[in-house]
């Protein structure tokens, strides 16, 4: 399965602003882009305004200002769009009384797309047997599943989707993991909105992180982690490790009596400075700047979007 | 649109929904035919009022479970979101309302034959057996005012689901308006003669025989022609739906 060629890869998205009722700013002037071959983790804390954007993207609700694209048109614009574009926004879109099977027969009917494609996408994503059965009886990882079926009926380039990790079990979530790095590796354009931070650092190559309806950082996860590892070290003499490491040139942080914490150096420096100050160590480790650590910076500390009103800047 | 037609057929075949309202037709329509002629008690009586038998179908609000039909072919959508992938695969509102209104003028056009079948199934061997005999070219009249009347009855519910879009609003103030509130409109003074303007008052101008100018006065209100009673249905369907697509429908799903 490899997407269609031809098409500008890319979903733009250019100053999108929703205001809800006239006073609630949703969205707030949010621009980023979303590249081809790369799944690009969507994130921000519950009411961050992904869905809305997602939606905005999709066309289900109408921006208050600002555009986006997909493959360079507007999604109302596009002829055929789940050809084109495969979204998943909740995994509750059916009926209930409708089997999962007819539900994308439906989607099939409706997007000129032959019946047998139904049968191809729950076999891919391992519902074969349950496609006969009625989604009252699904348990909420096989309305994910199904709802990621229905994004590849058409072969997208483009996939959008709202937190499909939610009611997975462990095994579905690598499973996702899996279908994500595939698809991308493909050249199709993957958007995956998460709260999930672990589970995005896995699979997604690139972040667009959103608080309080802005964007604070975008990039690949590499870029936004660089340079951010730290060390930790535990020893009963933290005086005079204190005086080494800040005669090398260092501002150890302390975290505790016994416990510093050193940024922009190497383990074996630390170790060695001790070394030749004649410190004893009980500890030396290297703690990577994670994902989730960032987040939470940016989201809640000095890199969160400003309480009042104005551009928040790096 | 050939393929969003489908799609709708394929919606409305794939729940038991259509089966149960059918059911429901088919059971007034023989309720209502079985009334009709054991209401008249002389065969000479029941052969002065064969037209009424005729429009049975018609007549025993038959054409509740049509609206109903149709206020669920859009509002369904709404409570299990299924409006979503159905938006996602047809951005155009306008679109998918014209493919609506199609499918729903077929599916009424499909229950009102079946209703007529069941009508003519139990009248026929019914009224020879009290010797009245039925010239069926003689009926077309009735016959064809009852077929109007069910197909017509749900493009008024679909354009009601798609202007109120909530399911328990949209049947229950609908229904309740049919049934009951039309009717009061007659007892108001002044606003009493918009009546057959509502589709309640549609139905009672087809329906109501043509030549019996005694029962065409309701409270002082003259029903309008059978056909300008068919014309008053069509468009309070095209209109509802035409304003559904255009505000209710086209506004944020979220």
């Amino acid at each position: 399965m490899t997407p269609p060629h031809g098409t500008d890869g890319r979903i733009v998205v250019d100053g999108l602003t929703k205001v809800f009722d006239g006073r609630i700013r949703a969205v707030d002037q949010l621009s980023f882009t979303v590249e081809p071959g790369s799944v690009t983790g969507f994130l921000g804390p519950n009411g961050a305004g992904k869905t809305t954007t997602l939606r905005m993207i999709l066309g289900l609700i109408h921006p208050t200002a600002g555009s986006s694209t997909v493959g360079g048109v507007p999604y109302q614009q596009l002829q055929n769009p789940m050809t084109v574009v495969g979204a998943s926004l909740e995994a509750s879109s059916f009926h209930p009384a409708r089997t999962g099977r007819n539900h994308l027969r439906i989607l099939c009917a409706a997007a000129k797309l032959p019946d047998s494609r139904a049968d191809e996408v729950l076999d891919l994503v391992g519902l074969r047997d349950a496609g006969r059965r009625k989604v009252r009886g699904y348990s909420m990882g096989m309305r994910q599943r199904l709802g990621l079926a229905a994004t590849l009926l058409g072969n997208p380039r483009f996939l959008v989707l709202d937190e499909p990790a939610n009611g997975l079990d462990p095994e579905g979530i690598r499973w996702l993991r899996g279908i994500f790095r595939h698809l991308a590796g493909e050249g199709r354009t993957v958007l995956v909105s998460s709260h999930l931070l672990n589970e995005v650092e896995e699979f997604a190559d690139r972040v667009v992180i959103l608080s309080r309806g802005r964007l604070v950082r975008q990039g690949s996860i590499a870029e936004l982690t660089a340079g951010t590892d730290t060390i930790m070290v535990q020893s009963p003499q933290p005086g005079p490790l204190l005086e080494a490491l800040r005669a090398g040139g260092h501002e150890p942080e302390q975290l505790s009596p016994t416990a510093l914490r050193v940024r922009g150096i190497g383990a074996a420096e630390v170790g060695h400075l001790a070394f030749t100050a004649g410190v004893e160590l009980h500890e030396l480790r290297a703690e990577r700047f994670d994902l989730e650590e960032l987040f939470f910076t940016l989201t809640q500390g000095e890199y969160a979007a400003p309480q009042d009103g104005a551009p928040w800047s790096p | 649109m050939v393929a969003l037609i489908r799609a709708e057929f394929r919606k409305l075949g794939t729940t038991q929904v259509w089966f149960w309202m059918l059911l429901l037709c088919l059971g007034l329509t023989a309720l209502g035919v079985v009334g009709s002629i054991a209401s008249h008690k002389s065969d000479l009586d029941l052969a002065q009022h064969v037209r009424d038998v005729m429009i049975s179908a018609s007549a025993a609000f038959t054409y509740v479970p049509l609206f109903v039909l149709g206020v669920l072919a859009v509002t369904t959508e709404y409570r299990y979101q299924t409006i979503t992938p159905t938006v996602l695969a047809t951005p155009s509102r306008w679109a998918l309302i014209t493919a609506k209104l199609i499918t729903y003028t077929v599916v009424g056009a499909v229950f009102a034959v079946l209703c007529l079948v069941i009508q003519l199934v139990i009248a026929l061997p019914w009224l020879s057996a009290r010797n009245v005999h039925v010239s069926l070219s003689e009926q077309k009249g009735p016959l064809l005012i009852t077929f109007l009347v069910l197909t017509l009855f749900a493009l008024v519910g679909l354009g009601t689901g798609a202007l109120l879009r909530n399911q328990i609003v949209a049947v229950t103030v609908g229904v309740i308006f049919i049934l009951v509130l039309a009717r009061l409109i007659l007892l108001i003074p002044g606003v009493k003669y918009v009546y057959p303007y509502t589709p309640t008052g549609a139905v009672d101008s087809i329906i109501t025989d043509p030549h019996d100018t005694e029962a065409r006065v309701i409270n002082d209100v003259h029903l309008i022609s059978p056909g300008a009673g068919i014309a008053v249905l069509v468009v309070w369907g095209l209109a509802l739906s035409l304003l559904g697509a255009g505000i209710t429908m086209n506004r944020d799903i979220s």
